[in-house]
Formats: structure tokens, sequence, C-alpha cells
């Protein structure tokens, strides 16, 4: 443990901590009513009639909204993190028009006096579906026989004949020099292909949301969203609404992600409006899982040549990004992001924004680059083992040679090469993890200070077990320039990939289903599965940029934690999560590799 | 069905009419405004909404209110009623611990149980005894610090 701060708490702080602080949830107003939500059971349906007139009689239901209330959004891009969102995707999402695209996805929403009521009045809407065939996984998807989730999708980046729809969003290519010339100078070769599922890594704060139309036809929103413009432009854009109109009320705790935008602002605004009373929401944990925003699964192929002393001569890569059921998945900054650090003369980076049955996935760039970093990385690991030069040494001396492009790697590497863990021995059945993490910005293109992470792991080979022995992240900056509060958001960042890496993942029944949409079955990390995590401030900037590192925590945990447990195992993993199984799997394959 | 019960929450004794199907929880944040227990996952699964219920730690969300009556219940408001922070709640914010804060009062309610028993636990003590508790924005490295510099204050 390093320089620890301890500094007095702020009241915000301590009035959360005295259970003082209301949460979007613990607002309340005198008559509010109680609003829900009908979802589709289907990962894909035609609606062919949807009835609302039994329900619309049942006393105390106060408003319904269905598409036909929304108006019609146009055609044009919003803000989005990473691409552009189209703003008929987004009101295609908030309540289905004519087909349901995924399990959760919005069909009706409701307000009245009660949640009972509410209850009663959802089971009585009377819903007429066809079932179609649905596909989730993103290489089935990407079949040219998958069943289409938009009939009318022509990919953006690939020129096809005329009205050939996919499930391609959207094509993006970066590259320079003659690959296949790179790869035949090369003296060692690595080829290799990696997969990931999507998982959820919003906060831990249901949803919730309270509007209240007042005179002057403005609406006052109480909402645990922690982004109050994003939330307004999107309310805005999606009800045609002016932006002023809505006023986003101060709501003292939560910190929800600046992408959570999870329908329920709208709806309630809605429904509000038509009834003419407040009305208050509150998503169930089970509705999170189907509806909200997710981080994509992807599927990455990818090779790279190197000389014999271990200079990269060429790499190619293939992404392909599950961006759930509309475009906007953040494969585009992976793309940029996934051989930033190094200098490769002949490279060629292909992604693809792929839609499928399931919920829209969230664009946060720290996701998109640490799925890509994940494969990058291990495949680094992969050419130090055929190469027996010491990883961090290959990362060293494949850097960019341009410092404005090396976001202070070489200063970072060589504190890693020399910090105590790094340079502690391990055990029977341990394993040491490095990944790197290039300081690419949220646009791609601008640099930024990276990040080394060290990861320590054992397996018990008897079942697989995992535990974490020891975790150390490097990061510039000087050892004053991050606060108590800044590390303990960078060790949570971790915390996130190690979950995402070692346990956490969606997982579908055969007919698209989601299996465990709770936190029994879909498990996160908790305290006694965490070694301590030590941040390290390496050099003596102090005007780097702290909201940037604090989301690039996340990047290199992936890769370091897969890279730790393959060593540890003895084989390597090209799948994440490394379950118990998944890592007992490992345990037996580096057996029989030495049997032979 | 109604049910008349007596409850006493943070010493003082409530009588009030709930549904048999109605949640501790439901009872404490619906009917008495008491919101510092958070409804966060509706099965037990995450812990925060932690309170004490005659000694014992429980998930309100998992107690029906007709079960708690004439029970003793210690929510996070009853913890500073004198206006004194519990040093942990001190350590907490001083460690950088609170983040979204979400979680917090069921860790505060957790960590409080492991304290009264044992006044000096180890890193290992201290993870176990929230492992019931999810939170997602500290990785916890921050809060078993907190609990363990607490510990040392009491």
């Amino acid at each position: 443990m390093t320089d620890w701060q301890v500094v007095p708490g702020s009241t915000a702080d301590i009035d959360k901590l005295a259970g003082r602080a209301s949460f979007a949830a613990d607002v309340s107003v005198e008559g509010a009513l109680c609003g829900g939500v009908l979802r589709s059971p289907f990962a894909h349906a035609r609606i062919l009639r949807l009835d609302i007139s039994r329900a619309l009689q049942i006393e105390g239901v106060q408003a319904i909204v269905t598409s036909a209330d929304l108006p019609d959004p146009g055609e044009r891009l919003v803000w989005a993190e990473d691409q552009g969102l189209h703003i008929r995707d987004l009101s295609t999402n908030l309540l289905a028009h004519t087909k349901a695209l995924y399990e959760g996805h919005a069909l009706v929403a409701v307000a009245a006096l009660d949640s009972d009521t509410v209850h009663k009045a959802l089971a009585a809407i009377e819903v007429e579906f066809a079932v179609l065939p649905h596909v989730i996984d993103v290489r089935q998807a990407m079949e040219p026989e998958a069943p289409l989730l938009h009939e009318q999708l022509v990919a953006r980046g690939i020129t096809l004949p005329t009205g050939s729809a996919s499930n391609i969003a959207s094509r993006h290519e970066i590259g320079q020099g003659d690959v296949e010339g790179g790869f035949a100078d090369a003296d060692v070769l690595a080829s290799e292909e990696f997969t990931t599922l999507p998982v959820q890594q919003e906060p831990l704060e249901l949803p919730a949301c309270l509007a209240r139309w007042s005179a002057h036809d403005r609406v006052q929103v109480w909402s645990s969203a922690a982004c109050p413009v994003a939330v307004q432009e999107y309310c805005a854009d999606l009800l045609s609404l002016p932006a002023a109109s809505i006023e986003l009320q101060p709501v003292p705790g939560g910190r929800a992600s600046d992408d959570a935008l999870t329908g329920l602002e709208p709806l309630a605004i809605l429904l509000a409006r038509k009834s003419g009373q407040a009305v208050k929401m509150q998503m169930t944990r089970d509705e999170v899982f189907k509806a909200t925003p997710c981080v994509s699964g992807s599927y990455i192929s990818m090779r790279a040549g190197a000389t014999r002393d271990g200079r990269l001569l060429a790499a190619e890569a293939i992404l392909c990004y599950q961006a759930g059921a509309f475009g906007g998945s953040p494969v585009r900054i992976a793309c940029q992001s996934a051989f930033a650090a190094y200098s490769v003369p002949n490279i060629r980076v292909i992604g693809y924004d792929v839609v499928s049955n399931r919920a829209k996935s969230s664009g946060s760039w720290a996701a998109g680059a640490a799925i890509a970093a994940c494969a990058v990385e291990s495949l680094f690991d992969v050419l130090a083992d055929k190469l027996d030069i010491d990883p961090l040494v290959l990362r060293s001396q494949n850097l960019q040679a341009d410092p404005r492009l090396q976001s202070g790697l070489p200063a970072l590497l060589e504190a890693a090469r020399q910090h105590p863990h790094y340079l502690a021995p391990l055990n029977a059945h341990q394993g040491r993890g490095v990944a790197i993490a290039p300081g690419v910005d949220v646009d791609g293109a601008s640099r930024k200070g990276g990040a080394v992470h060290i990861c320590d792991a054992e397996v018990d080979p008897e079942t697989g077990q995992l535990t974490l022995l020891r975790y150390t992240a490097i990061h510039p900056g000087a050892a004053d320039l991050l606060s108590a509060n800044d590390r303990a958001r960078m060790q949570g960042e971790i915390a996130r990939g190690i979950g995402w890496a070692l346990n956490e993942a969606y997982l579908y029944d055969d007919e698209g289903r989601l299996l465990n949409p709770n936190f029994l079955d879909y498990r996160m990390p908790i305290a006694s599965d965490l070694p301590m995590i030590d941040v390290y401030a390496a050099g003596t900037q102090k005007d780097s940029d702290v909201d940037h590192m604090l989301r690039l925590a996340l990047v290199p945990a992936l890769a370091a934690v897969t890279n730790a447990v393959s060593r540890a195992a003895g084989a390597r993993s090209y799948e994440l999560p490394l379950t118990p199984p998944a890592v007992l799997k490992l345990v037996k394959k580096a057996l029989r590799r030495r049997r032979r | 069905m109604d049910h008349e019960i007596q409850i006493n929450i943070n010493g003082s004794p409530v009588t009030l009419r709930c549904d048999t199907r109605e949640t501790l929880l439901h009872v404490l944040r619906e009917r008495l405004a008491l919101t510092g227990s958070k409804d966060v996952c509706g099965s037990g699964g995450c812990g925060s909404c932690s309170v004490i219920l005659d000694g014992q730690l429980v998930c309100a969300c998992l107690v029906l209110a007709v079960e708690a009556h004439r029970g003793h219940v210690a929510t996070i408001e009853g913890i500073n009623r004198s206006g004194q922070l519990h040093p942990l709640q001190e350590a907490l914010a001083a460690h950088g611990a609170t983040q979204c804060g979400i979680c917090m009062p069921g860790i505060v309610m957790s960590a409080k149980v492991l304290l009264d028993r044992n006044v000096a636990p180890s890193e290992a003590q201290v993870r176990e005894a929230l492992a019931g508790n999810l939170c997602r924005c500290t990785g916890y490295d921050t809060i078993v610090r907190a609990v363990m510099a607490a510990s040392l204050q009491l």
C-alpha cells in the first residue's frame, strides 16, 4: 500500500452514509401515480395485435401509452458517446412499433393509483405475437442466412448490391503498409480467436424517476441518471419537446453512468402528461438485466507476425461487436485503440457493429477498448512465450517511436519491471499476467496517459477455483495527483474488469430468453473474491487528465486477469468468463500437453 | 389480508396495519418514509436493505412485515440518532469509499454487526462479513480498509 490519503469526508458522503441522502427512488410527491411497463416475453416477434381497451377500464388506471403516442422522430443522428445514434432507433427502442426485438423490449406503459393496479392493468393488455426466429450470438448474426432484425438495415462502410440487408450496422477499417508482405517476412506467427460475452457494468442503483408537469408546459423530472443534460436531450429528441421545458431536478444520491438511457424518463413524462398527475417509475432488477444497456459481447480473430528478436512486423484483427437490437457498439474506438500503443509497420484492423436480439449495448469507449486490449495483450503473451522474451520487454520494444504517441508507456513499463510485485516469486499453480492500455481518448485519435497492470492468480488444479492474489495498477502522475475518491473509483473499474473476466456473463436459453436476470445467478465480485488493489502512480506529472485515467483503469484489467489465469493454469484461455469449469478445462489441457 | 403489527423501530414502538404480502422493506420505505434502507434487487442478492432484526443481520426485502411483529428493528436511521457519526461512517467517508452511495447504508449495518461481535477483525474476517453486500463502485478495497480503521477507534 502506498501513500494512502485519508481526508475528512464531504457532507454529501456523510448524508449517504447516514441514509439521509435521497436517491431518485426515495423522492416522493403528494398524489404521484405508480408507473409500470409491459415488456416482450419473446426475443423476436411481430406484434399482430395490441389491445389496451380492457386495461383502460380497470378502476384506478389513469393513463396508458403505446408507440402510437410517440411523435414521428424524423430521420437524424443524435448525440452519443462513441458514434451517432439514429433517432428512429431510439424511438423504436423506447416502445416497440411493429416488432419486439429482444426479451424485455417495452411495448406499453401504464400509470395507475398503486402498484397492484398497475400489475392488474399490465395483465389485462392483450398482445398477439407471431414469434420469429432470433439470433443472439454475434458470429451467427453475421451469417447471410441469419434472421434479420431490421429488414431495411444496410451496413454503413460496406459496398453491397442495392437492397442487401444484413445484421451488420456498420463496418470500420483502419490500416497501413503491406500486411501480407509483413507476414511473409515474419519469423514467428501467432493467430488466435477470442470471445467475450455481454456483461452488465452499470452502477447498482435501480433506475428510477418521477415526472410532474407544472403550469406553462414545463415538466419537472427527478432521475437516477447522472448526466442531466443527456437525459434532457434524449427526452426532448424523442418526445419533440423543447429541451428547456424539461427541468431536471437535483437528486443528491447516485452516480449512474452517462449512457444509462433506460427509457424510463420519457415514459414517465408521457404518462404524466396523459394522466395530468405526477408519475413515479422504478425498474426491477429483472428489467435492468433484460432491457437496459449492457456491454457488448464479442468475437475477435487476430494474428500477428514478429521477427526472431521480437519486433512486430504485421498484425491483422477482425473485431465483431454485438451491438444488441440497434447499432452503436463501441467497435469503432476499439479498432482505433487495439494496437495504438504499438508500432506495427503493416497492419489492418476491421470492425463490425452487429445487431442481435438482445437489449441495445452501451457505447462506453473504455469497455470497447478493454475487449480489444484483452485480445491484443493475450496475443502479445503468446508471442512472448514463443520467442522466450519477458512479456514486459516484448511490449517495451514494440512501443510507438513517436513520443507524442507513447502515452508515457516507456516509463510505466520500466516502473512495472522494477515494482516489487513484478519481482516477487511465484509458487506452483500461480501465474502472473501483465497488460497495458494505450492512452487513446474518447475521440480515438488524441493521446493521454496509458496504464500498465500486473495481476497474480492461483488455480486450484482439482476444482478450477481461482484466487486472485495480488493486483497492481500503474498509472502516470505524481503520487498526490489522485484523491482517495479517485483511487476508489479506479479500484472499482478494475473490480468490474475482474468480474467481467472471471464470473459475469449474460446467459440465454434456446428461445433467446435471459437465464440469469438477478444477482444470485449473475455473479458479480463480492468482497471475499478480491485482493487489495494497489493503485500506484508512477511519475511526476501534475497535469494528467484524472477523469480519463479513472475510466482507463478498466481497459487493461480483462487482459491482465486473462494472462495471469492462463499462466497459472498452464494453458491459454481464449474465452471469457474464466469460471471454475473453464479454468479446470485449461488445467487439464496443460496436463495432457505435459503427458505427451 | 390485513394484519395489525407492532414493531419497535430504532427504539420507538410503531403500530400499523399491513398486508400479508408486504415486506419489512416496503413498510420501512413506503409506510414509514425510512428510505435509508435501499431497494436494489428485491431478492436478497445485494444487501443494500440490510437491517438488524432482533440482533440478526437480515435483508429487509426477504422478511415479511408480519414476521417482524413484536420484534426490534434497527435501521441505518437509528445508527446516529444522537447526532454523533458512528466511527464506521467517519472512516468510510474518509477513505473515499462512499462513491454513488447506494450500497453504503447496508455496508454500515453489516460492518456494525461485525464490529459489535469482533472488535479486532482481520482483513479476511471483514471481507467475509461483507460478502453479502454488493458494491459496484469501489472494488471493496477502501471499504475493507475503512472498517479495519474504524475497529481501531472503538
